[in-house]
């Protein structure tokens, strides 16, 4: 909830950032690729509502001639319904470690990792992946798969103010009622 | 019978006065503030709304752990403070008696702030179809967790000197208890951490609300953390029966 975007963030800017996000990525599959390692991110993504789960698994590939060390892939969340884009904390909307590990990667090997989210929140999300390797220090990114993710509380001011407002008040009058009682009898 | 005349005596003192009264409408309009920003708050009207259950029955579990806490470091150490031990010492109540009238006393205020918090639970959840399971776990686990946190407050109230010292030692305990709840996903990052957070009452209580109310789990998931809590709470009453059993007025 830290990582909540504010309204000010609003704006058509983010919009259409949101927009370009949603042409570039594609509805399914987001891959990457740069120097020795191929990455691809898989999800449903598209529009969701919040309190849905969506599985990203994440498959880096030894597309290179040697192998690799210390291989690790992990993912990052961004709200990207605002401008500038907010980027929001994994821990909240998944358990699962940040990030999976290989100590050795060799030739044509994948390392696979799966992550299930839990839309947490109203938001149009882009999930991105990022392997890094030790042995050579390259970082390759995935292309970020994009879900427009929906409200679905139903919290309106009539349902919400009337115990808001009364509670206190018959927690009030409640005490109230009995000093007033107690008051009455201790005057007897 | 005698149980049952010291816990009243306890409610009296804390409902029955002007100030006694006041925790309780601070209390619901604290919830009231809360729901209220769920409605307007930009930021939190996005959140999804089991997330919203589960935070309102954080902040009624916080509020109520610490009030219990707080009732019952005034029990031996207050008595003792307020000169009244000597009295309750000589009259015929067993000690059982006596450790029952306190944890009853200072269950009081969770049972109230309980009652007080169940429609703003029910109106967080309206829609969800998640209030009773939501509900039960958060009265059934609170209450072993008051319970829990009460007999470890009297036990250490009984071996304080002065009221003061009881509060902060509770507050301590109790300061102990919230920090791996409200930091387990940074805490978690090494074995230390999940060790913390395995044993942890209050992290067992909020991880099971938050299995239940926001990953919608069952029962079975639930076994370990509501023993390790069961733990908390036997280990706690036998140690205040042990305090208790030697609480002189020195």
């Amino acid at each position: 909830m830290r990582n909540v975007m504010s309204a000010s963030r609003r704006s058509l800017a983010g919009l259409a950032l949101g927009l370009w996000l949603l042409l570039v990525a594609g509805p399914a599959v987001a891959a990457g690729d740069a120097g020795p390692l191929r990455i691809s991110l898989s999800g449903v993504g598209g529009a969701r509502l919040a309190g849905d789960h969506e599985t990203v698994t994440v498959t880096v590939t030894n597309a290179g001639a040697k192998p690799l060390q210390d291989v690790l892939v992990m993912i990052s969340l961004a709200d990207v319904s605002g401008s500038p884009a907010v980027p929001l904390g994994l821990e909240d909307w998944t358990p699962a470690p940040e990030a999976a590990h290989a100590a050795t990667l060799a030739q044509g090997e994948q390392l696979t990792g799966t992550w299930r989210l839990r839309m947490i929140q109203a938001a149009q999300l882009a999930v991105f992946a990022t392997a890094v390797t030790g042995s050579d220090r390259s970082v390759t990114n995935s292309r970020p798969l994009v879900l427009s993710i929906g409200a679905t509380h139903s919290l309106t001011p009539w349902t919400v103010l009337p115990v808001a407002l009364s509670v206190p008040l018959a927690v009030l009058g409640g005490g109230g009622a009995l000093l007033w009682r107690r008051r009455r009898i201790a005057g007897r | 019978m005698k149980t049952r005349t010291l816990s009243a005596r306890i409610l009296r003192e804390l409902a029955f006065s002007p100030k006694g009264l006041a925790w309780l409408p601070a209390f619901s309009i604290l919830l009231s503030l809360l729901v209220y920003l769920f409605l307007t708050n930009v930021d939190l009207s996005l959140m999804d709304q089991k997330t919203m259950m589960f935070m309102t029955a954080q902040a009624i579990l916080l509020l109520g752990i610490l009030a219990v806490a707080v009732v019952a470091a005034d029990s031996v150490a207050g008595e003792r403070e307020r000169g009244t031990l000597e009295a309750l010492l000589a009259a015929p109540v067993t000690r059982d008696q006596l450790l029952g009238g306190y944890l009853a006393g200072a269950l009081a205020p969770w049972l109230a702030m309980a009652v007080i918090a169940l429609p703003y639970l029910a109106v967080v959840s309206a829609g969800t179809g998640g209030f009773l399971v939501s509900a039960a776990y958060l009265l059934g686990t609170g209450a072993l967790l008051a319970l829990g946190v009460a007999a470890w407050t009297v036990g250490l109230s009984a071996r304080s000197d002065s009221l003061r010292n009881g509060i902060l030692i509770a507050l301590v305990v109790y300061a102990g208890l919230a920090v791996p709840a409200v930091l387990s996903s940074a805490l978690r990052g090494n074995w230390v951490g999940r060790a913390y957070d395995f044993v942890d009452p209050l992290s067992n209580v909020m991880n099971t609300l938050d299995s239940v109310i926001i990953d919608e789990q069952g029962f079975s998931l639930q076994v370990v953390r509501l023993l390790m809590l069961a733990a908390f709470t036997g280990a706690g009453l036998l140690f205040a029966r042990r305090r208790i059993v030697t609480v002189s007025l020195s």
